[in-house]
């Protein structure tokens, strides 16, 4: 029996190896036949680096890019590798640069600005004057509470009410202890004008920020809904934006490690989940609506169900069912039915058992808060009714090294128009799900190896059929472990390329950040730029390679790809070369 | 012929006729006597007796870190083929394992020198397939195709001794055995697709490693009734990581039903006394193995199994063997 089991198994393993190429995305290249690799340059300053995907951009507008790259210092590098500045982390009492800087024209005067979040509460904006970086008038901002300084890991940005200023929102791990009863015990998420200030939209009679506040009555947290919101830390580019209602402002999206996933309005307030659906359960705010914050996400639809909607049943809890948590979890905002709206994804762990223990990732997708569905506010997208799931992750027992961040990426790599969730996750496999939640393939990175991570993808076409390749950086614990890994849309491996002149980093070894793919030096041809954890910066140039496959709308020369940089643009919201208009 | 075993043991190449002992007929009693006897119970290079005990089962579906070792003197050359299936969860995931071995091996005893004999066991094949499901989105299965390990061995039999009446024989014998990964099987890129990283964990998988197996076997037989005891102690020394330590203990007893035919039950325990490293999982593990052996001559074949059992960090997890193994033994 087992024998034959073994040839039956055998045999599909065999069909399991072929993957067929999908339709073109794109139409080809002028000069198809491109994709061989050529290590260009490493860059480096001696810092270890995180996840800060680097930006190139033209700072000065003399027609050449610069490579801008975040380690602990920052380093703004010409094209050619010349460094222009190196901004010491000492200067401004910041440390590591965990997450992605943003890198925009804030205020539209023509004035380049580079921000970054860091710990000690910081969050720095500089202008790019005359070769250097300078702290812009205003800056540093803080996301400190009244007594504690936490870091700051998650940063996004965007033109939230569409007047011509990009907004910058910085989430910290940390606030006020729970026994402190100071205003900003909850204070977790910050939006800043470009001036530095909170923003505070035309019209809001309350505070808008920092959330959650200690407020009650209108615009209050303490007493939303009853019972209030609450929330914990978030450690890992924990902030999405995009709109997901009916109204033109952009909405935020975070996501937090109490098990929460919230949205707010610029003005501050969360926005209730669908309310003919979700209600509370709780004694002290029974049948309240509930905003997306203020309920734990379960695995099973039913547990939600009857938990926050029948009311009957046990109290769900990890000791019996799986729960979701969100705590190194970045949201993204995108349409993935193709219906128009906007719809809120992510991949939090899978949570049960008391410690909790994590034993897959899930892809969540819940649908925004349009009149046109029926306010179906977080409400799961019926494709994702039952979530798709990973492996067990790596069990991470002493944190190095770093765990990867499940970020997700939203790209048509199939050639049908609709968009796929791309998501290298902690248990060694990229994943590629399409639009209906089916597993179109995933690859094992890791190569088997445990503590192997992956970082978030980046998507652009490479060899110059109209078919996007996928570039990925891979990091482990020693020196040779590093790799740059890249696929095709259909999952075959192009290029497995161990990183040259790794060195020993006790965070790890290998590219952690999103590659950024540009043409950073003009001639045409693309070169991915991979910030690693312990010896700076590889830049490899893709011979034949061009900007043949881009997002519609989207700046070309910014982003010559489907997904070319961490979080998908420099501002680094979530949104892909479009959120970056 | 095992049947026949206990009336007329064959010495087929003793050289001296065998000493009868002094001691009591129970036989732990009678090695506790001939310890304290001193020489008179102890065998010389040149007077070893011919012990007719049965050999433990052999039989790998999937690889078996300490298997148990014979004690009688022999030369013979042996062959197993086995599949094997297993399963285990973790949260939703659900695996199943089909996987085998095909392992070949001999003993050779220099008949100038019989304290001492050399062994080689080489799994010249494993195959390996899982199936993984992770509902709803994942259902596949991936097979590799390898060679396993390579276990040589020196073995040895300073005490044996022979009972009046021909009732009663005992035997200890000490073994050093080297496992070397001659298997690629460990390299494998599935996380769980290498029996062997299952046990010793996946620094095996980044580093060369040697199993250094110290053991004895004690082996009693009375009449029809052959009872044995292997431990051993398996350090495992890997390049530029932690070395593990290993404990393998065998608990056998074999009947001789007559007309050639044997019954064999061992029960198989196996512990790990390091923690278990990183990806390991593997922390302990008992297994179940009964078999039955006919034998004509020199040649015994056997169908073999075994049911395991395997606690791991976070999932339990069983696997089934069964498979047949031939031995010729050219003392017969």
């Amino acid at each position: 029996m087992w024998l034959a089991a073994f040839v039956a198994a055998t045999a599909v393993a065999g069909c399991n190896e072929s993957r067929s190429e999908p339709a073109p995305t794109c139409g080809p290249a002028a000069r198809p036949g491109g994709g061989e690799l050529e290590f260009v340059r490493n860059l480096s300053i001696g810092n270890t680096g995180w996840f800060s995907s680097p930006a190139v951009l033209d700072l000065d507008g003399d027609g050449g890019k610069e490579i801008v790259a975040p380690f602990y210092d920052v380093a703004v590098w010409s094209a050619g590798g010349e460094l222009l500045h190196r901004e010491s982390h000492a200067d401004h009492g910041h440390d590591r640069i965990f997450a992605p800087a943003v890198v925009a024209d804030l205020d539209g005067d023509t004035v380049f600005e580079i921000v970054v979040a860091s710990n000690r509460g910081n969050v720095i904006a500089y202008e790019w004057r005359e070769g250097a970086m300078r702290v812009k008038t205003g800056w540093p901002a803080s996301t400190c509470g009244e007594h504690v300084c936490g870091e700051n890991r998650s940063l996004a940005a965007a033109d939230l009410d569409h007047d011509g200023r990009i907004e910058v929102v910085a989430a910290t791990t940390e606030t006020e202890d729970d026994d402190d009863a100071s205003a900003k015990q909850e204070a977790y998420v910050y939006v800043f004008r470009p001036d530095g200030t909170l923003y505070q939209p035309a019209g809001v009679a309350w505070p808008a920020w920092p959330r959650y506040n200690k407020r009650t009555g209108p615009g209050g947290d303490a007493d939303r809904n009853g019972c209030g919101h609450n929330a914990y830390g978030l450690y890992g580019e924990n902030l999405g934006i995009g709109n997901v209602d009916d109204d033109p402002e952009l909405e935020i999206v975070a996501t937090y490690d109490n098990h929460h996933i919230q949205v707010f309005d610029p003005d501050g307030t969360a926005l209730d989940a669908d309310p003919t659906y979700f209600t509370s359960r709780s004694s002290d705010c029974r049948d309240q609506p509930l905003t997306w914050g203020q309920f734990i996400r379960y695995l099973d639809p039913q547990v939600e169900e009857d938990h926050y909607h029948l009311h009957t049943g046990d109290w769900p809890g990890p000791s019996w069912t799986y729960w979701l948590q969100w705590t190194a979890s970045p949201p993204n905002v995108a349409d993935i039915d193709g219906d128009g709206r906007n719809e809120v994804l992510g991949f939090p762990n899978v949570e049960k058992d008391e410690p909790y223990h994590t034993y897959h990732y899930a892809l969540m997708v819940l649908q925004g808060d349009y009149a046109a569905t029926g306010h179906r506010s977080a409400r799961r997208l019926p494709a994702f009714e039952r979530l798709p799931l990973s492996e067990e992750p790596w069990q991470d027992d002493d944190w190095y090294p770093v765990a990867g961040i499940p970020a997700p990426v939203v790209a048509d790599i199939q050639g049908d128009a609709r968009p796929e969730i791309l998501a290298a996750l902690n248990d060694g496999y990229l994943y590629v799900f399409d639009a209906d939640a089916r597993l179109l393939w995933r690859h094992n990175y890791a190569r088997g190896a445990p503590f192997t991570f992956g970082s978030e993808p980046a998507v652009a076409d490479l060899t110059g059929d109209g078919r996007p390749e996928i570039a990925l950086g891979v990091w482990s614990d020693d020196p040779g472990e590093g790799r740059l890994l890249i696929l095709s849309a259909g999952g075959e491996v192009l290029h497995d390329v161990v990183l040259p002149g790794q060195r020993e980093d006790g965070n790890g070894v290998g590219a952690t950040a999103c590659p950024t793919i540009n043409d950073i030096d003009g001639d045409g041809q693309l070169e991915i730029l991979l910030l690693t954890l312990d010896h700076g910066l590889d830049i490899y140039r893709v011979r034949g390679s061009s900007a043949n496959c881009t997002v519609a709308g989207a700046d070309a020369d910014k982003y010559p790809g489907l997904w070319t940089t961490g979080r998908g643009n420099f501002l680094r919201n979530g949104l892909g070369p479009a959120g970056d208009p | 012929m095992t049947g026949a075993r206990n009336a007329r043991r064959r010495p087929v190449r003793r050289s001296d006729p065998r000493r009868a002992g002094t001691v009591a007929p129970a036989a732990v009693a009678v090695l506790v006597a001939a310890l304290g006897a001193g020489s008179a119970a102890v065998a010389r290079a040149d007077d070893l007796p011919r012990l007719g005990l049965l050999p433990p089962l052999s039989v790998e579906g999937g690889a078996v870190v300490a298997p148990s070792l014979g004690v009688a003197p022999a030369n013979y050359v042996w062959g197993g083929l086995a599949a094997a299936g297993g399963a285990w969860s973790a949260g939703r995931a659900e695996y199943e394992e089909v996987f085998g071995r095909l392992v070949v091996g001999g003993v050779w005893t220099p008949s100038f020198f019989q304290r001492l004999s050399f062994g080689a066991d080489f799994a010249a094949l494993a195959v390996h397939s899982i199936h993984t499901v992770v509902p709803p989105a994942i259902d596949e299965w991936a097979a590799d195709f390898d060679v396993g390990e390579l276990r040589v061995a020196i073995s040895g039999l300073p005490w044996a001794v022979d009972l009046p009446d021909d009732e009663v024989q005992l035997g200890v014998r000490a073994h050093v055995r080297l496992t070397l990964p001659t298997d690629i099987s460990r390299w494998n890129e599935g996380r769980r697709a290498a029996p062997l990283r299952r046990v010793l964990g996946d620094d095996i998988r980044e580093h060369e490693f040697v199993g250094i197996d110290l053991g004895g076997t004690f082996a009693v037989q009375w009449t029809l009734l052959t009872a044995y005891q292997t431990l051993c102690l398996v350090p495992v020394a890997v390049v530029d990581s932690e070395p593990q330590f290993l404990l393998a203990s065998t608990t056998g007893a074999g009947l001789a039903l007559g007309l050639g035919f044997e019954l064999l039950l061992e029960l198989n325990v196996l512990g790990r006394l390091t923690e278990a490293p990183a990806g390991a999982g593997r922390l302990g593990a008992v297994a179940v193995s009964p078999g039955v052996r006919w034998g004509t001559g020199g040649l015994r074949l056997g169908l073999e199994a075994r049911v395991g059992l395997v606690e791991d960090a976070a999932a339990p997890y069983g696997d089934a063997t069964l498979g047949l193994t031939a031995r010729y033994d050219f003392d017969r």
